[in-house]
Order: structure tokens, then sequence, then C-alpha cells
């Protein structure tokens, strides 16, 4: 029973990671963009879900919209705004990295400074067990977690796989240069990737308003989490997104019933450092990193 | 200041020579702050526990520069902020040793020789030991060493193509700049006789590397005019009326501003080492 509340809880948090990471490593992959703004994304999400659906009241799906359109505008704000002028400018990687990196810091201190430090969160008893005798993790908050992150990685893999939008997505993240002397509207694309990214990250940042809640600071931890994820499942890959993060998931648990609480990111960033050493392009890449 | 400004010229032989964009340093001060407030307290002499923190910091350094061998810039810039975050982990979760969230205090002074510092000979020995690791990076950089860096930075292929050691420097170059941070973390611990994990966490690392970057990646006054500036600025908000946690996020806005500012408008800073005619040389890995 212990085995399977340890399990089970690894997979919840799993499964919000990927819901973080599918998004991030779809960018990655399609644009070579390290997006750690993704996080401020995540922290607009969070915060324009509470604002709507607690502040103001509206009732949840049209509170959601909201939230899902405020995101979009946020993810689509950033590549229009930053990264285009920086590639305009042909810009490195790194100061590319940086300056997404910055973007982060000013959106989690423009929240803190607007809304203060202590974050927000809600209850909505999703917290309760199902079953009487069933494992105490197993709730409606565990089920609407995974489901969100099947849901959403099916999705895109169809998407992908099936759609000529997808098609061209690839082709895009294959070589844009020739993508765009092929005709493919290669900016429009990497504006529903972002746009695309931005909205599942929504799901995710919901979840966690109703669980822990929303907290300006653990916006970079959740970004690194999602790049550990990415890297994990190999860059591009969405299946491997849900398998990193539920990996990454059940690893964490499993730290923090040996050790404490606090130890559970060390495990984490142990496993970016073992990977990096020995196999960078992650378990379902095929091109060197 | 001083302290900062040596921290600054060793991340300056990571960053600005070799290129290589690293966000640990406030780690590797954190981890020479620490040693320093643990060995002291256990009643070592302060220069002991100085050269020990520093020798941990750099063998750290290089173990964490393996993946360098591997993999390309962006990805050794995660595994920096990784150690970062674990660092910080660690510092407030190891409770019996670090003293967790509340930190060490009470760290006895400076006292190389037998004689406490404090006050302005304390000062003089910073100011001393900032002119020495000033004419150190010199030396470095006009080295043979700091040629095969800069051709790092510039090149990295050509310059394993001419049989330079590629991942030797780079894991060279992290143990000096890992051993420098801590270096100066020691003499952080003795100045302020107490330390806690949030007096070296990642903002501390951005602050250094925008010092690096402002001022001028890989020149060796550039590091020394970043520290002039980023330790005025937050003076100016001290005559601003706001309430203490709103400026505290003010300043940390500020500088994520100045980070996005700074690689857009001058990513080489503003006393450019980057090769004639590429303008964002100094950043190239």
């Amino acid at each position: 029973m212990l085995l399977a509340s340890i399990l089970l809880d690894g997979l919840v948090t799993g499964c919000l990671y990927a819901l973080v990471a599918v998004g991030f490593s779809l960018l990655w992959w399609l644009t070579g963009i390290i997006h750690i703004a993704h996080g401020a994304v995540y922290l607009v999400a969070g915060y324009a879900m509470f604002a709507l659906g607690v502040s103001a009241g509206l009732p949840f799906l049209l509170a959601m919209a909201g939230a899902i359109v405020t995101a979009v505008v946020a993810g689509a704000a950033v590549q229009l705004v930053i990264y285009r002028p920086f590639q305009r400018r042909a810009a490195t990687e790194d100061a590319i990295i940086t300056a997404s990196l910055g973007i982060l810091i000013i959106v989690q201190y423009v929240v803190v400074i607007l809304f203060g430090p202590e974050g927000v969160s809600v209850d909505v008893g999703l917290r309760k067990p199902l079953l009487a005798d069933g494992p105490r993790v197993l709730d409606r908050f565990s089920v609407i977690a995974i489901l969100s992150a099947v849901a959403a990685t099916i999705g895109l893999h169809f998407l992908l796989r099936r759609t000529n939008l997808g098609k061209a997505m690839r082709a895009a993240a294959e070589n844009d240069y020739l993508a765009e002397v092929l005709g493919l509207p290669i900016r429009r694309i990497q504006i529903i990737a972002h746009a695309l990214a931005a909205a599942m990250v929504v799901p995710a940042a919901i979840l966690f308003l109703c669980d822990t809640g929303v907290h300006p600071p653990e916006a970079l931890h959740l970004v690194l989490m999602a790049a550990v994820v990415a890297i994990l499942g190999g860059k591009g890959s969405v299946v491997g997104a849900l398998v990193g993060g539920v990996a990454v998931g059940i690893a964490e648990s499993g730290m923090v019933f040996i050790l404490d609480a606090g130890w559970r990111q060390l495990i984490t960033f142990s496993l970016l450092y073992v990977l990096l050493l020995v196999r960078p392009q992650g378990l379902f890449g095929t091109k060197a990193a | 200041m001083s302290i900062f400004a040596i921290v600054a010229l060793s991340l300056n032989v990571l960053t600005g020579a070799a290129g290589i964009v690293s966000l640990a340093t406030g780690a590797f001060f954190g981890l020479g702050a620490y040693t320093t407030a643990i060995l002291c307290k256990a009643g070592a002499p302060s220069l002991v526990a100085q050269l020990t923190g520093v020798a941990i910091a750099a063998v750290l350094s290089a173990v964490i520069a393996l993946p360098a061998l591997r993999v390309r810039g962006v990805f050794l810039l995660l595994v920096t902020i990784a150690v970062q975050i674990i660092f910080t982990v660690v510092a407030q979760s190891w409770i019996s040793v670090t003293g967790g969230d509340a930190g060490i205090s009470r760290i006895p002074p400076y006292s190389p020789f037998g004689v406490p510092l404090r006050g302005v000979s304390f000062l003089l020995v910073c100011v001393v030991m900032v002119i020495a690791m000033y004419i150190f990076c010199r030396f470095l950089m006009s080295s043979p060493f700091g040629a095969v860096l800069r051709g790092l930075r510039d090149d990295e292929t050509g310059c394993a193509a001419l049989g330079k050691h590629v991942g030797a420097a780079k894991v060279t170059a992290f143990a000096v700049s890992g051993g420098g941070a801590a270096f100066a973390g020691s003499l952080y611990a003795h100045y302020t006789a107490f330390v806690d994990p949030f007096s070296f966490d990642l903002s501390v690392s951005i602050l250094m590397f925008l010092i690096v970057v402002l001022g001028g990646a890989g020149t060796a006054n550039g590091p020394l005019l970043g520290v002039l500036i980023l330790t005025l600025l937050p003076e100016v908000f001290k005559f601003l009326p706001l309430p203490p946690g709103v400026a505290a996020a003010v300043r940390q806005l500020l500088y994520g501003v100045l980070l996005v500012a700074v690689m857009y408008f001058r990513p080489q800073g503003i006393l450019s080492a980057g090769p004639v005619g590429r303008p964002m040389g100094a950043l190239r890995t």
C-alpha cells in the first residue's frame, strides 16, 4: 500500500511536470530556444486563473478560457517582442537563453510587487480520497492530473503526426531555413508553437493552484524540471516528455520518502548531471545534442 | 565591494575568456563562505579554512565541468543553474552542518597571521587581494593557457584541430573560477560574520554574471567597472521611498531588465573585447 502510494504520488507529480515539459520540449525542438520564460507563462496562467476564477468569481470553464487566452497572449508576446528581435540580430544561443531568464525574473518580480510574495492557492476539495480503503493519494486531483497529461500528450502527438500544421512544424524543426525557402510561413508556425506551449501550461497551473498553490519563486524550479524532463525524454519527443516526466516524478517521490522533503530537487538535478554526462540525447532522442 | 570584485575577476576567466556562461558562481562563493564558517567555528586557523574552501570549490567546479566535455554551451548553462539550486537545497536542508535557513552566525574575524583583522585593516587586505587577483588574471590571460581559452571562445573546433586540449582547458577554467569565488566567499564570511543560504542563491549568481557581462566580458578592467556600477546602483534605490519588501523585489526586477537589455543592446559589455567585426564574439561558445 505504501509502495502504491509512493508510485501514485510520483505519477501525479510526473504528469504535472510533463504538462509543463511538453510545451518546453516542443519549443526547444521547433525553434531551438531554451524557453526559460516558460516559467513566466506558467506564473501568468496561474495568476490569471486565480484572478478570474477566485477573485472575480467567474465560473470555472469561463475562467479557464480566460487563463488560456492570457497565457497564449503572453507566450506569443515573448516570441514576438523578445525572441524575434534577438534572432534578427543573430544573437547567440547563450544570449537568448540569458534574455529568457531575464524575462522570467522580470515577470516573477512584477508578480511579487503586484500580488505579494506569498503565492496563491485555492482549496476546491479535489484532495479528498476517492476510495475509503484505497491509497490516500488516490483522489480526484490525481485522476484529473493524469488524464490531462495523457490527453495533452495524445493531442499534441496527433497534431504533429496527422495534420498539415504538424507536418509543417516537423519540417520547420528539421531545417527552418529550407522550410522557409519552400514557402512555409515559418514565423506563423513559431507563434502557433508558442501559443500551443502556453496553452498546455494552463492545466498544470490550474492543478498546482488547486494543490500546493502557484508561488513566484517556484517558477524557475519548474522550468528547470521541465528542462530535465525534456532532455531525459529527448528533444521534441512528445511521448518522451510524458515518460520522462513520470520517471522524474517517481524518482522524486521515492527520494522524499527516503530523505526529507527539502531534498527532492537533489535527485532531479543529479539526474540531469548524469544524463548530460552519459546520454545527452535523452532516452528517446536520436540526434546527438 | 572588493569581495565582489574578486568573484567577478574569477568568473571573468570562465565567462569572459573561455566564453562559458556559468550561473553557479553563487554556489562556489557560498561554498567558500560555509567552509570558512564551519572550520573557523571548529577552531581552525582562517588561512587553513580559506584554502580548504578554495580546494573543495575548485575540485567540485572541475567535476561539474565534466559534462562540458560532451555537451555544448546551453546544456552546460543548465547544469550550472542546477548546481546552484542543489547548493541552496543542501544549505537549507543539511541542518546539522549548515544550520539550515538560520545559517551560521558569529564567525570569528579574519586572522591570516594570528592577528585578527577588522575594519580598515581588513579592507586593506581585501584591496590588496583584489590587486593580486587582477594581476593574476592579467598574467593568466597573457599566458599560453589564456590564449587557448580565447581560442575556445572564438572557434572551439578550430582550437581542437590545432591540437589543443579543449576539454582540459575548460575544466581548468572552471576550477580556477570556482576556486576564486570560494576565496572571496571566505573573506565574505569573515566580513559579515554570518552566512545563510539566501546570501548565496541564484540571484547572486545572476548578479555576478551581470557584473562581468555589463562591464565587458574578457577584458581585464571590465569586471571592475561592472562591480562599480552594480554595487552603487542599489544604493540609489535606498533614497526612494519604498517599503523594504518591494525595494528588494524592485532590485531583482532591475537585474532581470538589465539581463535582457545588456543581451540585446551590448552583449559584449561596455568595455568590449570581442573580435573585430563580430559583435557577438564576447559570448560565443
